[in-house]
């Protein structure tokens, strides 16, 4: 059964078209409720003369909103730094190494990013009360740079183990070998997925909720505690919730135009294009 | 080459494996302990005492919301299988409509809800839902579909439809994104020889992709299904487990018994219980996942 070739098109752009408004429509008129005045929330419609900054105006008055917004970046910005710092010599000893150590380090990761946080929060909780950690900017960035790693050796480990093995032995030959090839020889390959896998560590920081909301109560405060804690109470303002809940989405596109920029697909196609070549 | 790998990047290795290794097995075993203890605090004259397996006992007799809970939890590793048979037949439709590569514009749109935070998609969902301002609530209102009263979030028997659609819209696009790579595994050259052999859809199937697809579907069928057993953030703020307990997932219900009644013993007991069975999945997963690494060294190779 063969579909015609003009059909395939009015199809392909169906599909893409139906896709795009589910996923965006929410999100735009979430970020519109943001900007609008009630009333035009209630009626649907809104018309020019509704827009208004008055959700943004009342929310800053209200919450912190740039300390907010600095303490999450920076969380995510250093964890997402620790892990690639620490995620990127294991990666490599992963692929490379022979031990049967090394070979466990990547079912250990495994192990780690997908345990339930729950079933680790109760003895996280306790050693940060001990150790003083609770309510401390370092305790989270410990925390999130652990997560962070694992997430950054999962995915970069298997483009390692691509790169061909006679480049390290060239790389041996001439002198090279330890971080010296690593930063030299495989880093370079695999430097836009390193950025790209970093880029998901910061975007899974900023996101994240149970720990935040557990170990953090009023020096440290991330954006998803405090998007929650608005929510609280009888009365809630959806027009200050979502200005707040809009800055809060603002790394999601930044990230996708980030993977567009870096060429994490461009990768892909090429890696795709030079398989179909050597089958 | 083992002498290429040089000291410091060995070093390192060792240092992280160190460290999550501590990071796993430590708290496992904390709350192994903790579990073993009486920590209540409304009991303080016994507090710290060693009680050996009473709270289990206590958790699989006295609490009547546990065994709710692992019911609800159940329905949403049910839900997360169905979204993912949805997501299948949505990368069955991308691979036929696009057999070589998405268009970038919708491998995007596919990524993006999983970038959004839980709590942010959540409280989309509660903000749509509401009973006054909700769009949802006022186009169902407008269709009829629902009483002029009703609120969808507040219905024990209806929520959970909601609390689906909104963990299928951050999860099936992004799902199916993934079973799309798999479909591409399937070497199109096999197929068509496949063909000219002249063999029958069936044994096409039965030989040519399912041995290609087995590994790498299971393995995105593993991780979604953790994904749902630990579901925390979506439905703790959606409904916060309500009404009554309708929503009330093993994740919530073990954070609301440890941190909000703050009864440890009983809590860490529920933690490590949610802990074995997590591992469970995982074993399965991390064996499927060695292979799946190999076969992408193979490939290079």
């Amino acid at each position: 059964m063969r579909i015609r070739e003009r059909h395939l098109k009015i199809l392909r752009a169906v599909t893409v078209a139906i896709t795009a408004v589910i996923i965006l429509l929410p999100v735009v008129w979430f970020i519109l409720i943001g900007v609008i005045n009630y009333d035009a929330v209630l009626r649907g419609s809104p018309r020019l003369a509704d827009f208004t900054l008055e959700h943004y105006r009342k929310l800053s008055a209200r919450v912190p909103v740039s300390g907010i917004i600095l303490d999450t970046a920076f969380l995510a910005l250093l964890s997402s730094i620790f892990a690639a710092l620490l995620a990127v010599p294991s990666a490599y000893v992963i692929s490379r190494g022979d031990g049967k150590l090394f070979n466990q380090l990547y079912t250990i990761s495994l192990t780690v990013w997908l345990v339930p946080p729950v079933a680790l929060s109760l003895q996280v909780y306790f050693w940060f009360i001990q150790l003083g950690l609770y309510d401390e900017f370092g305790g989270l960035l410990v925390l999130y740079s652990v997560i962070g790693t694992t997430l950054i050796i999962l995915l970069l480990t298997p483009f390692l183990d691509r790169i061909p093995k006679q480049l390290d032995e060239a790389a041996w030959v001439d002198g090279l070998q330890g971080f010296g090839a690593l930063w030299h020889i495989h880093l370079p390959a695999v430097s836009h997925l390193l950025l790209g896998a970093s880029m998901l560590c910061f975007v899974r920081s900023w996101n994240e909720l149970l720990f935040a909301g557990l170990l953090t109560n009023v020096r440290v405060r991330t954006m998803p505690v405090a998007i929650l804690s608005m929510v609280t109470g009888s009365h809630i303002e959806w027009g200050q919730i979502a200005a707040l809940g809009t800055l809060a989405l603002i790394p999601a596109p930044l990230a996708l135009a980030f993977f567009l920029a870096s060429g994490v697909f461009k990768q892909g196609r090429r890696r795709a294009s030079r398989g179909g070549v050597s089958r | 080459m083992p002498q290429s790998l040089g000291i410091g990047p060995r070093v390192t290795g060792l240092l992280v494996a160190l460290l999550l290794a501590f990071f796993l097995m430590v708290p496992f075993i904390g709350t192994v302990w903790k579990s073993l203890l009486q920590l209540d605090p409304a009991r303080p004259s016994t507090y710290g005492q060693f009680v050996g397996v009473d709270n289990y006992r206590t958790l699989l007799t006295k609490e009547p919301e546990f065994r709710t809970s692992l019911s609800v939890s159940l329905r949403f590793v049910l839900i997360a299988l169905v979204q993912c048979f949805l997501a299948f037949l949505l990368a069955v439709l991308f691979r036929v409509l696009w057999p070589h590569r998405l268009p970038r514009l919708l491998v995007l749109l596919l990524i993006f809800p999983l970038l959004l935070s839980p709590t942010l998609v959540a409280l989309m969902g509660r903000l749509f839902l509401n009973d006054q301002i909700g769009v949802i609530t006022r186009l169902l209102k407008g269709l009829h579909l629902l009483g002029a009263d009703g609120a969808p979030l507040g219905n024990a028997g209806g929520v959970w439809l909601w609390v689906s659609v909104i963990d299928a819209w951050q999860w099936v696009p992004f799902t199916s994104l993934l079973f799309w790579l798999c479909l591409r595994l399937i070497p199109v050259r096999q197929l068509e020889a496949a063909r000219v052999d002249g063999i029958g859809n069936w044994l096409l199937l039965r030989f040519v992709i399912i041995p290609y697809l087995s590994v790498p579907v299971t393995v995105v069928i593993l991780f979604r299904l953790l994904e749902a057993l630990r579901a925390y953030d979506l439905p703790q703020v959606l409904t916060g487990g309500g009404p009554g307990v309708s929503t009330l997932t093993t994740s919530i219900y073990a954070a609301r018994i440890t941190f909000n009644q703050q009864r440890f013993g009983v809590g860490a007991a529920h933690l490590v219980l949610i802990e074995v069975c997590a591992y469970a999945l995982i074993v399965i997963l991390a064996s499927n996942v060695k292979s799946l690494r190999g076969v992408l060294r193979r490939k290079s190779g």
